[in-house]
């Protein structure tokens, strides 16, 4: 008998609880869930090139349910900066990084403590020379930079001896950087191209307008990214710039612009949506346990002038345009 | 394989009225909560369906309002500017830019066009891109390839004009084929007013603010998209969609099984363009609205069991709670620990107690009117044991006393006399069967007297009588049987040594009163007959046997009281009574004699 009591009053207590429960889970918010931060450092967020990456990153937070902060610097001039981004990332709750490396070495050398604490990804390019093994997700920049000079061949023939090229560099110190200007000239090493000159990012960034200015006369030049083929493009239609056509690799509205205005012969398209997609994408996954992260290469597409308003390639105006 | 599961079987009337009731409550509850939970998804899934159907169904005539508007542009345009006008000589640019700038929050810009693809005319005022093949743009065809129609391109970037601001415009080409005048010539051009899509992109888009809920997309009628919250993803092939499986789908409302899950889906067909609105309730998106039902029915489920849980215990409390006192209140009766039958509960309980009552009530009496009969017949059977010896010894003593006076002893005969009365006096005891062991041994000694004389003293009496015991009771009577067996048995008439010993005393609370011969004895087989065998009598004395007397001790004392008799062949035999020590008062005596048995305090 008195087990029975005892029994019944038991399966009324865990009725009751049920009852509690099920009042609390109907009258609490279940979709007020807290969602995973990620923080995302950039240079220059405003610059129309990282439209693209930007587009991706926010349409891959809200497919997979993430919060997504966004800190973009004028600049990280050195590991303080870094330092105290991060510091201040995980301070507000982060709980991953997604960032592209610099130049500077002890900034990179941050990243590689940083990420015992937090996963990171670096996209666009991987840190040079580094054995750190943080995930990256970048377009081929050797293939894209030996597909520049393939176009070049394209439009003037294998032979280009007594052609003469400006160079424009992209983020010195990166690997990404390296890795274009490699492609570039090993294919066009063999063609007897005359690279007259050769200017940096930084230079550029410097004193756009004034360094091209200055530069001796060339058939083309040929610009490793996209900041190079705006700056160059916008001196040849202003003509301060001694040159035909530009080439290169491009990723904003404006070089499309520049294209469709025949200032730019071709330019290669990193597919820029799909990297900052897959970077959050895959930082996602990390989190939630499902998935390992590993370096990933994304797509690119060859721009001309023919092909820019085809079918295939408008998806790319959908984030070049957001 | 069920026994480890018996033990849990509910045995107590209120666990099986309770394991019962609950048994067949949850089971209700479980099927009215599956039913209740299938109403409400059937009913909420439908409404959910219907609710997206509406809106479907209102974003696509928003849509179709639009479009009209649009259509009604092309019409003023061309009905109203360019028909029956010679473009060489009347100027329409003015009548164009009018309707442009009436409608430029829709349209990015209106333009005329030749049958070879040459720009006639263009509001606003643009300056065409150098070396544009319109011929080659789709818009430029489906115009001329059916003229009859107006026709709606899907979304993709202008490409016809230099802007100054350097950015593109994503719109959709309303183009038809015209008659134009020019020089007094028909000819056929292409009307054109480029929309500009991001109205269309932004009414698709208002209605799809739930994330994982139902979305609505707009494709064309080959299934090519013009919005979808997700486009830039599928086209990327991060995500994907059955847009090319619903181009043959009319307007209605459709099932489908995509990348493994249900989904249903809602499409309504834009008048005029043939384009699809088309809503996606994926089956996951609708089980998530369905929780808050779900977590509905389970706490009315909850609350239900536990109130039908503790009515079930009142309940059955009440029922099996009388019936639980009447069962106690017999088991106590039972004991012996209480004679009150409980009479309590619901009529039908009441009833039971009241019978039950009524049933100990006549078994009581039973057992008092068979106890009495009982005792009535021990007494008689004691009073028939009794009236026994009175004709024996009577026979006995006057045969001695004849004896006597036919030899001339009168003295001896007087005091034979003397002795019959005092034994008759004691025998009698005023009809009492209960005397004091003074009285039976009194008794005793008169009739050993009396038989002392008639043996000529061939035997020696010793009495050893222990004072205390001669207050004590004793049935009359007991004494003589053995006393009589001690002398025919025990004592050769015709040798001069006999003795024979009448020994009284107490101890540990009984009383033992032993009679003790030197005679010849008996052996051990003959011995356990004297106190077994009803048809063991002597044969000689009054007849009543030793067993007579043992029976009436055991009758009247119990079973453990009685003689006991020890003999050995040659040496004698020892006879023992054993009563108990019960003081010789009036009390004790009605008390005995009432032929109840005697109890040890």
């Amino acid at each position: 008998m008195k087990d029975n009591k005892l029994i019944f009053v038991i399966v009324e207590l865990i009725l009751l609880f049920m009852i509690f429960i099920f009042s609390v889970m109907l009258v609490t918010d279940r979709t007020s869930n807290i969602k995973k931060k990620v923080t995302v450092i950039i240079e220059n967020q405003d610059d129309e090139a990282w439209r693209g990456f930007i587009y991706g990153l926010k349409k891959a937070a809200k497919d997979d349910d993430v919060s997504l902060d966004i800190v973009s610097v004028n600049s990280i001039n050195d590991e303080n900066d870094m330092e105290s981004l991060i510091e201040n990332a995980i301070n507000s709750g982060s709980e991953a990084i997604i960032t592209e490396p610099t130049s500077n070495s002890s900034i990179n050398e941050v990243l590689r403590r940083a990420r015992t604490k937090i996963p990171i990804v670096l996209t666009h390019s991987d840190v040079k020379n580094s054995d750190m093994n943080i995930p990256v997700v970048e377009a081929d920049c050797y293939q894209m930079g030996k597909k520049i000079a393939l176009e070049i061949e394209a439009d003037y023939g294998k032979d280009l001896s007594g052609k003469k090229c400006g160079l424009i560099l992209g983020k010195i110190g990166t690997e990404a950087a390296d890795n274009a200007k490699k492609g570039f000239l090993d294919e066009v090493k063999k063609t007897g191209l005359n690279v007259k000159w050769t200017i940096n990012d930084k230079s550029l960034h410097d004193n756009s307008l004034e360094i091209l200015k200055v530069q001796s006369d060339v058939d083309f030049v040929v610009s490793l990214s996209d900041f190079g083929m705006k700056k160059a493009t916008q001196s040849l239609e202003e003509k301060k710039l001694s040159a035909s056509y530009v080439y290169g690799i491009g990723c904003s509205e404006t070089v499309c612009v520049a294209l469709d205005k025949e200032l730019a012969k071709c330019f290669i398209a990193p597919d820029e949506f799909s990297i900052g997609y897959r970077a959050l994408d895959m930082i996602s996954n990390k989190l939630s346990g499902s998935s390992e992260m590993e370096d990933e290469k994304v797509n690119y597409k060859v721009m001309r002038r023919d092909n820019l308003f085809d079918e295939e390639n408008q998806n790319m105006f959908y984030y070049l345009l957001q | 394989m069920f026994e480890k599961y018996k033990k849990l079987y509910p045995t107590s009337i209120q666990s099986l009225i309770m394991f019962a009731s609950t048994i067949v409550s949850m089971t209700m509850l479980v099927i009215v909560g599956l039913i209740l939970y299938n109403r409400f998804y059937v009913i909420g899934k439908q409404s959910y369906i219907e609710s997206t159907n509406s809106l479907v169904k209102q974003t696509g005539v928003n849509l179709e309002d639009y479009l009209y508007s649009m259509r009604e542009v092309s019409d003023s345009i061309y009905y109203d500017v360019i028909k029956d006008k010679d473009l060489d000589k009347e100027n329409i640019e003015n009548d164009m830019n009018l309707l442009y700038e009436a409608n430029s929050s829709k349209i990015v810009s209106c333009a005329l066009y030749d049958s070879k693809g040459q720009l006639i005319m263009a509001s606003p005022n643009s300056k065409e891109k150098i070396n544009i093949d319109v011929e080659s743009q789709n818009w430029y065809k489906e115009a001329l390839r059916e003229t009859e129609n107006l026709h709606f391109s899907t979304p993709h970037i202008q490409n016809l004009f230099d802007d100054s601001t350097n950015h593109f415009k994503w719109v959709i080409s309303l183009s038809r084929a015209v008659e134009i005048t020019r020089g007094g010539e028909p000819e056929i051009g292409v009307l054109l007013i480029d929309i500009d899509y991001s109205f269309i992109d932004s009414m698709v888009k208002s209605v799809n603010k739930s994330k994982n809920g139902p979305y609505i997309y707009l494709c064309d009628s080959k299934g090519s998209f013009i919005s979808h919250p997700k486009q830039i993803q599928i086209e990327e092939g991060f995500s994907d969609e059955n847009n090319k499986a619903i181009s043959s789908l009319s307007t209605g409302v459709y099932k489908e099984k995509f990348k493994g899950e249900n989904r249903d889906l809602v499409i309504y067909t834009v008048s005029y363009t043939g384009w699809k609105m088309v809503g996606v309730i994926p089956n996951r998106s609708f089980k998530d609205g369905m929780m808050n039902i779900k977590l509905f029915i389970l706490m009315i489920l909850s609350l239900t069991a536990f109130t039908v849980l503790l009515i079930n215990r009142i309940v059955s409390r009440r029922i099996s709670s009388p019936i639980l006192k009447l069962d106690e209140s017999v088991k106590a009766y039972e004991h012996g620990r209480d004679s009150k039958i409980y009479i309590g509960g619901s009529d039908e309980i009441k009833h039971l107690g009241k019978s039950i009552e009524k049933n100990y009530e006549k078994i009581e009496l039973l057992i008092k009117d068979i106890k009495r009969e009982q005792d009535e017949r021990r007494k008689s059977e004691l009073e028939a044991l009794q009236s026994q010896i009175n004709p024996h010894f009577l026979y006995n003593t006057l045969d001695s006393i004849t004896w006597m006076i036919e030899g001339g002893k009168n003295d001896e005969a007087v005091f034979m006399i003397q002795c019959l009365a005092r034994l008759f006096r004691i025998s009698l005891s005023k009809g009492k069967t209960i005397i004091s062991i003074k009285d039976e041994i009194q008794h005793a000694k008169s009739y050993m007297n009396i038989q002392k004389v008639r043996y000529q003293d061939a035997f020696e009496m010793v009495y050893e009588i222990d004072e205390k015991v001669l207050d004590k009771c004793i049935v009359k009577l007991v004494m003589q049987p053995i006393l009589e067996n001690a002398i025919y048995y025990g004592v050769n008439a015709e040798e001069e040594d006999g003795i024979i010993t009448l020994r009284a005393y107490e101890k540990e609370g009984d009383i033992y009163i032993e009679i003790e011969d030197n005679g010849y004895g008996m052996p051990e087989s003959e011995v356990e007959e004297v106190l077994k065998n009803e048809n063991h009598v002597p044969k000689h004395g009054s007849g009543v046997g030793i067993l007579n007397v043992h029976n009436r001790l055991k009758l009247l004392f119990g079973e453990e009281y009685g003689l006991s008799i020890k003999s050995e062949l040659d040496y004698g035999t020892k006879v023992t009574i054993h009563i108990p020590s019960i003081l010789f008062t009036e009390e004790n005596r009605k008390y005995l004699e009432k032929g109840d048995s005697y109890e040890r305090q």
